[in-house]
């Protein structure tokens, strides 16, 4: 009988990702399929910066409380150029921490005390972010921008 | 008791909380202990007739009040942040307080109007 511990499939968010933004709240997640979720990352920044992976929000303010009160209006312009760029309906949400998301519906937009997890998780380039893992980095505490 | 509140803001966008309204016939509450049983979004809903109510929030997680009045109109709002020593307390003068967690991601100057749709289930 093995003693050791049961090997666990998939993988978490690496540190390169990390490095990048990917895993820290608050990010944007699209659901692309039962199972298969995008992410990006969100970014509040003062001037505009190429090369960000993700959503750049632009803000003066370094309050976080500042900033997470741009992010329905940012994430809003965001799903309507993604939309018209795929002329369809994309299931997304923008999750705030680990109990706290909001998603848009058909029917417009909810809060739910559960975020999406697990599965293979994609960056925008299609690549693999995580697979059978929570989206965000797993810290003590888990780390947060903005 | 759930009930559906969507909030509009001025950017047309509007966000639904499916709260648990909690009837309040006491002009003094207790808030945490709600929260706990039921979880956010809650809305309080103040039946005891008199002009004003005291909230007690000390321990509670961070929190946003919107003080709503009969026609669930946003008069005020109360952020509870971290405080979890020591007592705090607010008065409110409206009959409905709609509280969420922390933060929220739109401007509260933003809200335009709350409006309820139809109880969606009873427990």
């Amino acid at each position: 009988m093995s003693t050791t511990p049961e090997k666990q499939i998939g993988f978490p968010i690496s540190q390169g990702h990390a490095e990048q933004g990917f895993g820290k709240f608050p990010y944007v997640i699209i659901r692309l399929q039962y199972g298969i979720y995008m992410q990006f990352p969100i970014h509040f920044v003062k001037d505009r910066k190429d090369g960000l992976a993700g959503i750049s929000i632009q803000t003066d303010s370094s309050d976080p409380k500042v900033q997470q009160a741009l992010l329905l209006d940012a994430i809003a312009q965001f799903k309507t150029q993604i939309d018209k760029q795929k002329k369809r309906f994309h299931r997304l949400c923008v999750v705030l921490d680990k109990e706290q998301a909001y998603y848009w519906e058909e029917d417009g937009i909810k809060f739910s005390h559960s975020i999406p997890k697990g599965g293979t998780l994609l960056n925008s380039q299609q690549e693999f972010i995580a697979m059978g893992f929570p989206h965000q980095i797993q810290t003590q505490q888990s780390e947060s921008h903005g | 008791m759930k009930k559906q509140l969507v909030v509009r803001l001025s950017s047309k966008l509007e966000v639904n909380f499916h709260c648990t309204e909690v009837p309040v016939t006491s002009t003094f509450l207790d808030v945490p202990p709600i929260v706990s049983e039921h979880n956010f979004p809650i809305l309080l809903h103040f039946q005891h007739g008199a002009l004003v109510s005291t909230l007690h929030l000390s321990q509670l997680p961070d929190a946003l009040l919107l003080h709503l009045d009969h026609n669930l109109q946003f008069q005020s709002a109360t952020y509870a942040y971290h405080q979890p020593k020591g007592d705090f307390d607010v008065q409110s003068q409206c009959p409905y307080v709609l509280i969420i967690p922390l933060p929220i991601p739109f401007v509260l100057k933003d809200i335009v109007s709350i409006r309820s749709i139809a109880n969606t289930e009873t427990k």
